[in-house]
């Protein structure tokens, strides 16, 4: 049980960095470059989101 | 088997969707204007980059150097146009003090091809303030603002009056030995 705290810990890490750093970044994209990464981020989570459910999730 | 290359296909488009979100910031962090000044002050080239100017703290105080008293400062401007359009502008170099323009060093209209730069140079003296009636003797501190259309970057230049070095080592000077006693 401790281990998938320690999981869930770690993965909560991740996510808040990856995102933290990707807040940062975003400050200094163009209008043009926010709206495409906005377009391929929607398009990257509704893929992934069919991904498992084509496998059953 | 149909079904899971299926699902496999929507993982790989899931991935490509997140390569092109990091190729977006790789682009777009090189695409744009961008500009590099080099200040030269007795012998030492101060590089400051255009990432430089996008701390907080700087916007508000600006980039601080310092210079003895009747050394020339060397200014390098380097403007890069990393876009597919033209880049037209004018650039505009000058002292102020207490807020009230002193002297005007550059006013130039550039215009750049795309991805092309271009080197703008001119030199500070203190000569040209003494004739425009503003060298304060020993000590000076004046703004050096440079404008790029909207942009503008901020220069606080100090003037200090030269110090001594260290002492230059004198080798001992020979002891005459006296002469015995008789």
């Amino acid at each position: 049980m401790r281990i998938y705290i320690l999981y869930g810990f770690g993965i909560l890490l991740c996510v808040s960095g990856v995102g933290y750093l990707a807040a940062e970044y975003i400050k200094n994209l163009s209008e043009p470059g926010k709206l495409a990464c906005l377009a391929l981020t929607t398009a990257m989570f509704g893929l992934f989101g069919k991904y498992f459910d084509e496998r059953g999730w | 088997m149909e079904a899971k290359g299926k699902s496999n296909l929507y993982l790989y488009l899931a991935l490509v969707c997140f390569v092109g979100i990091l190729a977006i910031f790789v682009v777009d962090g090189y695409l744009g204007i961008y500009d590099t000044l080099y200040i030269t002050v007795q012998e030492h080239e101060q590089v400051i980059e255009p990432d430089y100017w996008q701390q907080s703290w700087v916007k508000e105080s600006g980039y601080t150097t310092g210079t003895r008293k009747g050394e020339p400062v060397y200014f390098r401007y380097k403007i890069e146009n990393r876009s597919f359009s033209t880049y037209l502008s004018n650039v505009e170099a000058s002292v102020w003090k207490g807020g009230k323009k002193i002297l005007q060093m550059l006013d130039e209209d550039v215009q750049l091809a795309p991805f092309e730069d271009v080197t703008l140079d001119w030199t500070l003296r203190v000569e040209d303030l003494e004739k425009a009636g503003f060298w304060a003797g020993e000590y000076g501190e004046y703004t050096v603002r440079i404008e790029l259309g909207q942009v503008e970057r901020k220069i606080i230049l100090s003037y200090y009056p030269e110090v001594p070095g260290y002492l230059e080592k004198i080798p001992p000077q020979p002891v005459p030995v006296p002469e015995p006693s008789r």
